[in-house]
């Protein structure tokens, strides 16, 4: 997909590895969408989510539309029981208080590092509820 | 906004006071260069008007020029940030998203049980 000219090469990079870092320390998938929905930020959200596909059900996307103004997190219904919504409300009112301050990659990277942290570094075993218990 | 602002109210007092104290160390500085030698002969011939200018305006002009610039060199070298409130024209962009991004959107319908978080700013 191209890049445009929003973010530069280090800025992309280092979103990239935030999100690579944060998938390999929990063992959900994390993936980060920059750009504007089609139609509502949240059902736009979800059908990302879903176009995630098999990594869908421990799968958590990150919905960042800048010209809106709106942050979306969608967690899968196994990533849910790892990362819960009160986690993902926090990591959302860090995030957004760094985009009013227009630090966009800032923003990304701490909003990814407080959800995994959140999520545990325990791996997910798909199908074995419990990993939703311990950490 | 309140961030930016908040920044720059703090910044342009210092750049002031910083000039303001350059300029002050310069004067003290420059003055024993008028005092006589022990004989008590005024050997100093005094400063031509030029020099005068060039020492007492030219250098720190010159000083407050460079530190000026050495601030505002990281801005103008990084592209323009992003400002909430601004259009956003860039193509999206997804990390860590499927292959082919069209394809895996075209029939995409939401899935029941998933949580997570909405936010503005």
């Amino acid at each position: 997909m191209a890049t445009g000219e929003a973010f530069t090469e280090g800025q992309v990079r280092e979103i990239g590895r935030a999100v690579a870092t944060a998938s390999d320390e929990t063992g959900l998938y994390f993936s980060v969408f920059v750009g504007s929905p089609d139609g509502s930020a949240r059902d736009y959200a979800e059908r990302l989510h879903t176009a995630l596909g098999g990594h869908a059900a421990y799968g958590v996307i990150v919905l960042v539309a800048p010209g809106e103004r709106a942050l979306e997190i969608v967690t899968g219904p196994d990533a849910s029981l790892r990362l819960s919504d009160r986690a993902c409300a926090f990591a959302v009112l860090s995030m957004c208080s760094a985009f009013v301050g227009g630090d966009l990659v800032g923003g990304i990277v701490t909003g990814l590092r407080m959800m995994a942290e959140a999520a545990g570094r325990r791996r997910a075993i798909p199908g074995a509820e419990l990993t939703a218990v311990d950490r | 906004m309140s961030f930016r602002q908040g920044r720059a109210q703090r910044r342009w007092p210092a750049a002031y006071a910083l000039s303001l104290g350059m300029i002050a160390v310069l004067l003290l500085l420059a003055t024993p260069a008028a005092a006589a030698d022990d004989s008590g002969e005024v050997t100093d011939t005094g400063l031509t008007v030029t020099h005068g200018w060039l020492l007492y305006v030219g250098i720190p002009v010159a000083l407050f020029a460079v530190i000026a610039l050495l601030a505002a060199l990281p801005r103008l070298i990084h592209r323009p940030r992003y400002r909430p409130g601004r259009p956003w024209p860039h193509d999206p962009l997804w990390f860590a998203g499927p292959e082919e991004p069209d394809a895996a959107l075209a029939g995409a319908r939401p899935l029941p049980g998933t949580g997570g978080a909405s936010g503005d700013w």
